[in-house]
């Protein structure tokens, strides 16, 4: 690959990741902290967040496709178990998390 | 005057040496390696994560590149995987707004809204008063910022070193971070049904859509809630 056409498309990428931030920032100016569509983008802020969170558990891309989803979707349950036993520590359920993840991948893989 | 590098950005910075940045550290860490193996070289790995800083858009450039997508092909995927700052910044924008602050520098702070900074600042803002959050969010996501551009290189670094299994764990720290923080604030009924809808829609979503599946999840999980409690 061309190192031009490298740099390029690093250039084009920053600049398609500034603008959604760039239109965020200048929508907001019409919208309190208190108002319905404050509250409106707030939904879809957590439900674009939650079906990441579930696309990346149920259907990865890159390396994690490569490990089991019966072995991701178990430690997804057993660290939410161990979050509300440890009173929402995330700190903790996190690194459980991995770490049950890296035993468990050992074996299942 | 307006004071920005007061002690509400150094609190800032030390929670982004926390949690969220032990955990966006390891998946830059992983995308550092991911560009060596593109065939970009360090500087265009450094370059990437300095002015992109958006993960799920450099893997998407990355697969691009690998498969020698045009420019126009490249803005365009890159658009769309990261549409979703749009609402984030949207949310987050007036939860942080300053009475006489200038415009330019949110501007300036939309640089570092991404999810690790979206989610602990959402989680958080409650405990921070108003006039002190811009400054607290801009200390937090500019060290998310440098910490993610230094893990990029020293994962370009790493790739050859580090196990294939302990790779794989480094990058599974991000999506169950993301999950403990998630689950961790459902206290409200609207966030609780916006959360069980996207997860379930987002799998069944992808089989008829994987590119806009994550999107159309969260517009239809996140309007169903709104309407039903809210409007």
């Amino acid at each position: 690959m061309f190192d031009t056409y490298i740099y390029s498309a690093i250039v084009i990428s920053a600049l398609a990741t500034y603008l959604p931030r760039f239109l965020g920032v200048f929508s907001s100016e019409f919208v309190n902290e208190e108002g319905k569509i404050f509250k409106f983008v707030s939904c879809i802020s957590y439900g674009i967040l939650a079906a990441l969170i579930a696309r990346i558990f149920i259907h990865p891309v890159g390396a994690l496709e490569e490990t089991s989803t019966l072995v991701r979707l178990l430690v997804a349950a057993i660290t939410i178990l161990v979050l509300f036993a440890s009173k929402k520590n995330v700190l903790f359920s996190s690194l459980f998390g991995v770490i049950l993840f890296g035993i468990l991948n050992l074996y299942f893989n | 005057m307006i004071k920005t590098f007061d002690n509400n950005f150094k609190r800032g910075c030390l929670a982004g040496f926390g949690i969220p940045g032990i955990s966006l550290a390891a998946s830059f860490f992983a995308l550092g390696a991911l560009f060596k193996n593109t065939g970009l070289n360090v500087t265009q790995s450094f370059l990437s994560t300095l002015i992109g800083f958006a993960l799920p858009g450099q893997v998407v450039m990355a697969e691009t590149l690998i498969v020698n997508g045009t420019l126009l092909n490249i803005l365009i995927a890159v658009f769309l995987t990261n549409a979703r700052l749009y609402p984030m910044t949207v949310n987050l924008v007036p939860v942080i707004r300053q009475k006489n602050r200038p415009r330019w520098h949110y501007y300036f702070l939309a640089h570092f809204i991404a999810v690790t900074s979206w989610v602990y600042m959402l989680s958080n803002y409650n405990r921070i008063t108003k006039e002190n959050r811009f400054n607290f969010f801009l200390g937090l996501g500019s060290t998310l910022w440098i910490l993610s551009t230094i893990s990029t290189v020293i994962g370009f670094f790493s790739a050859e070193i580090i196990s294939k299994e302990i790779f794989v764990a480094v990058i599974f720290l991000n999506p169950i971070y993301f999950m403990c923080m998630i689950v961790s604030v459902l206290n409200k009924p609207h966030i609780v049904l916006t959360v069980f809808l996207s997860a379930i829609l987002a799998p069944i979503l992808f089989l008829l859509t994987p590119d806009w599946s994550v999107l159309f999840a969260g517009i239809i999980g996140g309007s169903i809630s709104y309407w039903f409690f809210i409007r």
